[in-house]
């Protein structure tokens, strides 16, 4: 286990210097824009795809939960603690991961397009959402970075935002308004998206992981099967799903990886079960599950059809 | 919590192959009692109500309980401020040399009164089948209502040849144990058990069960000694059945075999002990987990608990214990072991909000810097 006041110290120090939990430079994480080809059909909006950068952070986290992995309950657990602030960039170098979930951006950005919906994108102002600090019970932390994201995007005059992951938009819909007194109208690109087609069969019947997020908190998980539906594409669903969706283990990486990965494991079981092609819609979700086998992001699965 | 016993959980795969076993045997019964019997959702709402009605005011309502009991023949009430008054008061009943026949409680393990009253030379026999295999075993139960969950049927009959129960399918076990407990019931001075529900209004201990243990441990012994945590009192009988048929339910098992209604009766001394132990203290944020009816839903429903069992955790393991730590002021930093994801809010009778309270058992120990050494 590692200990919470480190964690928590720890990405509190790197939020203030860079933003993100991971005290990673923005130029290093969000570059999925760069040389995007919809880049010119978007523009001056008061809405925004605000990403949160949490696809763009998970390959790096994933690679860090590696080590802390292999650490976990030996002696280099201590050492951790008194490692240099920020190793990470030299460490961590995903790159193909990092290609792959920006792949993954690109392509929800494109869907969004595709469905018509207007929006526009500013790098500099897409922040992380500092989830993290509120999940650790570290409000005044929280309180301080969603008043600084806040702020930014009221300067530019962004009224809505377009989410595309679970965390970031109940932190953004949710929280916000009480901790950074911030009332944007927030949606996630799940319940936007609408293709106004009723495709015939795909002939892939998916197994879906809803993120608890989607399930329980925001309880929007009947929209990734309202868009799979009028794909055409099937899906199988299991008794713990939706409302009752089970955890992947994500949440508790950075204090027991070792527990995490159990977690990961009992659940992927599960959902491989109904032997589908299985399909999650959440970044953390996608690298915890696929350590034990294939999973797709929701996103990848309605790019796919819609460009067929 | 040690934290080592994380890792030991890990190790130790029976844990989530018992839990996953009973998730799966049980978990269609407890939706399908949710589904027939509409009435549930009710009576959940009748008894939380009446339960954060009782907390607004502990001070009364115990002094209602105690006094509804106190004015009958042959009964004798107590209040203990936390374990170590309860023991003593315990110990002044039992004394030494005695055979002690418990029926599966909670309460007693959360004041470790078996251990106590082994100590002070008394020979002590938990009744419940699953309780025995534990205390055989020298181990905390793994889950509120099955404690020995992780158990195959090898190896407790490996635990019970111990006391000479032989036998290798649960049927031949559990008849072996049977014969064993009753010679122990004869032979019983005292017999211990918890509380469901007390009824503050007629002094009424209600308690639910499936073997009938808690019936033999609670009539045949001369001295009968209860042990009622205060957020067991509900003001009427009624409130009373309704939070047992609940805790069967949830459980899933529905309709439970025992509903037991005890009060001090002809030839038998009984002993009613009201037990503090931090409930009057709780901070507000954990009034919720006080309407806890420890049907253990949660945790078998819990992704990690799935893994650890109550090995996460001090007397209460899951995501109820890390509450219930709170209240007997013990958590540590094993809340920080939830991923939050709601699961046992979703599923628990009284919709406890489990996640938020953990939440702020973190906020409590980031604000406090009562994080431990770095
Ligand atoms: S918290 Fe709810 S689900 Fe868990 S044991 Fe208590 S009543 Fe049952």
């Amino acid at each position: 286990m590692y200990h919470p006041h480190y964690v928590i110290r720890s990405i509190e120090q790197n939020i203030k210097n860079t933003g993100n939990p991971l005290g990673l430079s923005r130029s290093q994480i969000n570059t999925w824009w760069e040389g995007w080809e919809g880049w010119k059909k978007v523009g001056e909006k008061d809405t925004m795809l605000f990403t949160g950068l949490l696809y763009q952070l998970t390959p790096y986290v994933d690679k860090l939960v590696d080590y802390l992995y292999k650490f976990e309950n030996t002696f280099l657990e201590k050492v951790t603690r008194f490692m240099p602030k920020s190793p990470l960039g030299i460490l961590l170098k995903p790159q193909k991961e990092a290609e792959h979930f920006n792949g993954i951006v690109r392509k929800i950005a494109d869907s969004l397009i595709k469905s018509g919906i207007d929006f526009c994108y500013k790098p500099e102002l897409d922040f992380y959402s500092g989830v993290l600090l509120y999940d650790m019970g570290d409000d005044e932390g929280f309180t301080e970075h969603s008043l600084f994201v806040a702020e930014k995007l009221r300067e530019k005059g962004i009224k809505k935002l377009i989410t595309i992951d679970p965390h970031t938009t109940y932190v953004l819909r949710e929280l916000y308004p009480e901790y950074a007194n911030a009332e944007f109208e927030v949606k996630n690109y799940l319940e936007i998206l609408d293709f106004k087609s009723k495709k015939e069969n795909e002939n892939i019947t998916l197994t879906l992981h809803d993120p608890c997020y989607y399930g329980r908190y925001l309880e929007i998980s009947d929209e990734s099967r309202r868009i799979l539906d009028s794909l055409g594409i099937e899906y199988k669903d299991i008794r713990n799903s939706g409302k009752l969706t089970s955890c992947c283990g994500g949440p508790i990486e950075s204090i027991s990886p070792k527990l995490t990965k159990e977690v990961a494991e009992n659940r992927y079981d599960e959902l491989s079960k109904t032997g589908c092609e299985i399909a999650t819609m959440c970044p953390i979700c996608l690298v915890n599950l696929r350590k034990f086998g294939e999973i797709k992001d929701i996103s990848e699965i309605i790019w796919g059809a819609v460009n067929a | 919590m040690r934290e080592e016993d994380i890792y030991k959980a890990i190790k130790n795969r029976s844990i989530r192959a018992g839990i996953l076993r009973t998730w799966e045997n049980l978990h269609n019964a407890v939706e399908q009692n949710i589904e027939r019997y509409r009435f549930l959702k009710e009576y959940a709402k009748d008894v939380k109500m009446a339960k954060l009605e009782v907390f607004s005011d502990y001070d009364r309502w115990t002094e209602k309980a105690m006094k509804s009991i106190e004015s009958r023949n042959k009964c004798s009430v107590y209040y203990a401020e936390d374990g170590k008054e309860a023991r003593k008061i315990v110990a002044e009943i039992v004394g030494r040399d005695k055979i002690i026949v418990k029926a599966k409680s909670m309460v007693s393990e959360e004041i470790q009164l078996r251990e106590f009253l082994q100590e002070i030379g008394n020979e002590v026999w938990e009744t419940d089948l699953g309780e025995l295999i534990v205390q055989l075993a020298n181990e905390k139960p793994m889950h509120v209502l099955a404690p020995a969950i992780h158990y195959s049927e090898r190896q407790a009959a490996e635990l019970l040849r111990k006391v000479g129960v032989k036998g290798y399918t649960a049927a031949e076990l559990a008849e072996g144990v049977r014969k064993f407990m009753r010679q122990k019931f004869l032979l019983a001075d005292v017999g211990i058990s918890g509380c469901n529900a007390f009824s503050a209004k007629t002094g009424r201990i209600f308690l639910v069960e499936n073997e009938g243990n808690i019936r033999l441990s609670t009539t045949l012994p001369k001295d009968y000694i209860a042990i009622v945590s205060i957020d067991k009192i509900l003001p009427s009988d009624e409130l009373c059945l309704k939070l047992v048929i609940l805790q069967a339910a949830f459980l899933g098992t529905f309709p439970p075999a025992y509903i037991n209604v005890n009060e001090p009766v002809e030839g038998q001394r009984m002993h009613v002990i009201f037990l503090n132990n931090g409930r009057k203290q709780a901070p507000e944020f954990l009034k919720e987990q006080l309407t806890c009816i420890k049907c253990g839903r949660c945790q078998i429903e819990c992704p990690i608990f799935q893994i650890t069992g109550s090995l996460w955790g001090n007397v209460y393991g899951g995501p109820m214990g890390m509450g219930w730590s709170g209240i007997l002021g013990e958590i540590g930093y094993e809340c920080f072991l939830s991923s939050l994801c709601g699961k046992c809010k979703e599923v628990c009778p009284m919709e406890i909000d489990m996640p938020r309270i953990i939440r702020e058992l973190r906020k409590m120990m980031v604000r406090g810097n009562n994080l431990g050494e770095v």
